[in-house]
């Protein structure tokens, strides 16, 4: 009887469980009308090959957070794309600012209709408990360190315990103005202000860890508010009506959602089920294609540049002309033909083409003379040569193909493996030199690093703000990520470099600054401590019933300005 | 029957604790920390300050320890590294139920349609049902599911238009990745079935039944089946605790948000307290469904005692 029962529970249990699933899945979809202009529903759909990991805007920071956090959490100022894809900087919760002649002192004034979604006034004590909240270790911030050594007394409350968090350069003059005081002037200093969003007091206390763990526990001041957050599906933001711009703001509903696959992406594009996709695959790319003008091609160059590391305590690169040979020993142009579809930007610098000094791109304002690179392949026309001169130098074998040297990747995915044997390949032909992969996985990669236990390493940098220092700054010998314990990069040059990029910091003329970072690069660049390799351009297909939709590398999509005509 | 439960139950969490600090020290031990996938890209003294907030300061056995009384005293697995104000109870509450709902339906039309094709091809051995089956079977069983899932969404969803490509929360969004879960099932199972089948068909109490005048509904039923499900039972016990996990591959394709990928990210991630709770949470389902499977076998077949029972 006994046995009975319990197979009888199972069985109820097993269907209970099925027939639950069954219901609550219908949901209808909203109806939407074409008037033969703008819509009247606006909507618009994209998705992200990663979920938001928490909307908490001082602990999750990779970018899909950033991106998600920069829709529901407005700044002081904002950095948007602007139709021609150029970074602008636009007045947010701030309505003015000024800035102090000496560029140390930043005030802003914020707006008197700027409220939280619970209709409390956004202050200047928002900004302040924000700016304080980032300098008390105990919460470990993630984008803090940014501000170490720019905001007054910062890194002296973040990381030496000399000064409290209340006392960093941060103050709340009145209720809606807040001012900051600089150590030093910074050129770059209001791009960093746009990526510091603000948390309020009263429910950061209340919340306590799960602040920003769920769309009902976090305050919300942007132009859109989540509704419901569905993790690792589908996000959904509808306008804020008491958004202080609500008048200009189009859109009615955006939906996120969560696409890891990037065929499934390009079907869920192709079938209407999204409205803009990124993909560089040939084969996708022609698919869409085929569908003639259903879509419009972006291509967006990348801020984010490439390059190999080559380890400076090395027994071969502690020589500058093995270095250097090493970053003459491939063809930057083949590496994008044969691995990237010919979809890339060479570099034969490490700043991307796109990335400014003040307000205009770095590489112009030096009238193109950063391209290293260049100058070095016509110094050395032979680059095996040069190696064979260093290897001499150094006393080793002066035959290229008894070196031993091994190359790490970063992750063991088909791109890294297929990367590593094209470099393998070029290595052989050019320099005669076999070089030994080492597959390993990204975060073993970075340790080897950070150990200084490599050969030649493989890496990219994002960078946090848009300006050449952004870049250089990480090879700082003593501050940088890269720093000597590093890249095993110490004696006069790197000496020379720091020099150079503090000066370089202290300037508010934007002609010199270019000037000293040109000098640093060429130090670097120069004297192969690094080879760029190249940087990424991303192809993105937009549904052509979406208007308003303008990217940048250095800047975030503008949702206020989107709007759809005539959407299926 | 008590005594056996009991003396399982203790084998079981002492199963688990070592299970516990087995992971512990080998995810512990693997290079890389979860702060490095966080602040890949800051400063040493930057990385400094986080690792000191989650505690990662500090040496592995006083962590195991701060672990291991936290886990008992309180029951928590702890708050994620990544998933910051999340624990891994929270995951596994959110996204479980939605790996529970695919796989449970999958695991039935897996072991009805694969029970069923098992037997009609065995009882037909040697016709062409049998070998079409045996053919389908070993295809099925050699195709991926990744691939078959990869083919069912190109060909259904995005050729045809039958149901969307990718998405979750519709009775239309089950179809293609339940098909995708259950077809290397279904063949599994047929296989399994079909040779436990003839195996049981040559029998001397099934010539018995027959010399009685038993009719083939009566001897199908009553003997055949019963006895050719042992092996099928065997294989259900893991299949139950199975599905609470899920292919990380298909929920990729599919864009699903099941268990899976957070398993295979969290690993990935070194994300210490999310590997520890979801393994913890996977342990105690397979410990408890081989129990269970223990306790099956006595139901499907009476001549299997279990050990330490009075009866």
């Amino acid at each position: 009887m006994r046995r009975k029962k319990l197979g009888f529970v199972s069985l109820i249990l097993l269907f209970s469980v099925t027939f639950s699933m069954l219901g609550g899945c219908a949901k209808k979809e909203e109806p939407v009308v074409s008037n033969g202009e703008i819509d009247e529903f606006q909507k618009f759909v994209f998705s992200s090959n990663s979920e938001v990991t928490g909307l908490n805007p001082l602990l999750n920071t990779t970018a899909p957070d950033n991106g998600l956090q920069a829709i529901i959490l407005e700044t002081l100022i904002d950095s948007v794309a602007d139709e021609d894809g150029t970074a602008i900087i636009k007045a947010a919760a701030a309505e003015t600012w000024d800035v102090s002649e000496d560029g140390l002192v930043y005030t802003f004034k914020i707006r008197d209709n700027a409220v939280w979604n619970d209709g409390v006034p956004v202050t200047a004590d928002d900004f302040v408990f924000t700016y304080r909240m980032m300098a008390t270790p105990e919460v470990g911030s993630t984008n803090a360190w940014l501000f170490d050594g720019v905001i007054k007394n910062f890194g002296e409350a973040l990381y030496e315990g000399t000064k409290t968090p209340e006392e960093i350069g941060v103050e709340a003059i009145d209720e809606k103005t807040v001012q900051f005081t600089l150590t030093k002037p910074c050129a770059y200093f209001l791009d960093l202000l746009t990526g510091a969003k603000p948390v309020r007091e009263d429910k950061w206390e209340e919340w306590g860890s799960t602040y920003g763990s769920s769309h009902d526990k976090i305050v919300m001041n942007g132009p859109f508010l989540i509704d419901s957050w569905d993790q690792n599906v589908q996000m959904t933001l509808v306008k804020n009506e008491d958004y202080w711009d609500a008048a200009n703001v189009k859109l009615d509903v955006i939906e996120r959602k969560v696409i890891r696959e990037p065929a499934t992406a390009v079907q869920a594009l192709l079938s209407g089920q999204i409205d803009v996709v990124g993909t560089n695959d040939p084969e996708w790319r022609q698919v869409i294609e085929a569908e003639g003008d259903k879509f419009r091609m972006i291509q967006m160059p990348d801020n984010a540049p490439e390059f190999l590391g080559f380890n400076c305590n090395n027994k071969y690169f502690k020589n500058p002309k093995i270095r250097i040979a090493f970053s003459l020993g491939f063809d930057r142009e083949k590496y994008i033909e044969d691995l990237r579809y010919g979809l890339s930007e060479p570099l034969y610098s490490l700043i991307p083409s796109v990335i400014n000094c003040g307000d205009m791109p770095y590489k112009e304002r030096v009238g193109g003379r950063n391209e290293i690179v260049k100058e070095l392949m016509e110094q050395y026309p032979d680059p095996r040569a040069l190696l064979v001169e260093g290897l001499v130098e150094e006393g080793f074998d002066p035959d290229p193909s008894k070196m031993d040297v091994k190359y790490a990747t970063r992750g063991t995915a088909e791109y890294s493996k297929k990367s590593a044997e094209w470099l393998q390949q070029q290595y052989e032909e050019v320099l005669g030199v076999s070089i030994i992969i080492d597959m390993m996985e990204w975060n073993i990669m970075w340790e080897k690093v950070d150990q200084n236990d490599y050969d030649i390493c493989t890496a990219g940098w994002g960078p946090y703000y848009n300006d050449p220092n952004a870049l250089l700054e990480i090879f700082h010998p003593t501050d940088g990520y890269f720093d000597s314990t590093k890249t095993g990069w110490t004696g006069p040059d790197a000496e020379k470099y720091a020099e150079l990029l503090e000066k370089a910091s202290s300037s508010t003329d934007d002609d010199e600054r270019a000037e000293l970072f040109l000098e640093a690069e060429k130090l670097l660049v120069g004297t192969g401590v690094v080879a760029p390799t190249y940087c990424a351009v991303s192809t993105i297909y937009l549904a052509d019933y979406v208007k308003g939709y303008y990217v940048s590398p250095v800047a975030g999509v503008d949702y206020t300005k989107i709007y759809t005509v005539g959407r299926p | 029957m008590a005594r056996f439960i009991i003396k399982r139950t203790l084998l079981g969490l002492f199963t688990l604790f070592v299970i516990i600090t087995v992971t512990f020290f080998l995810i512990a031990g693997a290079p890389g920390d979860p702060i490095a996938a966080k602040v890949e890209q800051m400063p040493e003294k930057a990385q400094r300050v986080i690792r000191a907030k989650y505690g990662l300061d500090q040496p592995v056995f006083k962590r195991y320890i701060i672990y291991m009384k936290n886990l008992i005293t309180t029951g928590d697995f702890g708050e994620s590294i990544i998933y910051t104000g999340r624990s891994a109870t929270d995951v596994i509450k959110a996204n479980a139920p939605i790996s529970v709902k695919i796989n449970i339906i999958a695991l039935l039309a897996q072991v009805i349609i694969g029970v069923f094709l098992g037997l009609v091809a065995a009882l037909n051995m040697g016709k062409s049902v049998d070998h079409i089956t045996r053919v389908s079977v070993v295809l099925a069983i050699c195709i991926p599911s990744f691939v078959f899932a990869a083919l069912l969404q190109y060909f259904v969803a995005f050729k045809w238009r039958l149901v969307p490509v990718f998405g979750w929360g519709k009775p239309a969004h089950y179809v293609l990745p339940v098909l995708a879960y259950a077809l290397p099932g279904i063949a599994t199972y047929a296989k399994y079935m079909r040779s436990s089948t003839l195996s049981v068909i040559n029998e001397d109490y099934i010539v018995t039944a027959k010399a009685k005048g038993a009719t083939q509904g009566r001897i199908v039923r009553k003997h055949i089946l019963r006895n050719a499900m042992i092996p099928i039972v065997t294989m259900l016990g893991p299949a139950i605790a199975g599905i609470f996990g899920s292919s990380f591959v298909i929920e990729n394709v599919f864009a699903i948000p099941g268990l899976g990928s957070y398993y295979v990210n969290a690993v990935r991630d070194n994300d210490y307290t999310m590997v520890l709770g979801l393994t913890v949470f996977f342990a105690i389902l397979y410990v408890a469904a081989l129990i269970l499977v223990d306790i099956l076998y006595g139901v499907v077949d009476p001549r299997i005692k279990v050990a330490g029972g009075e009866d």
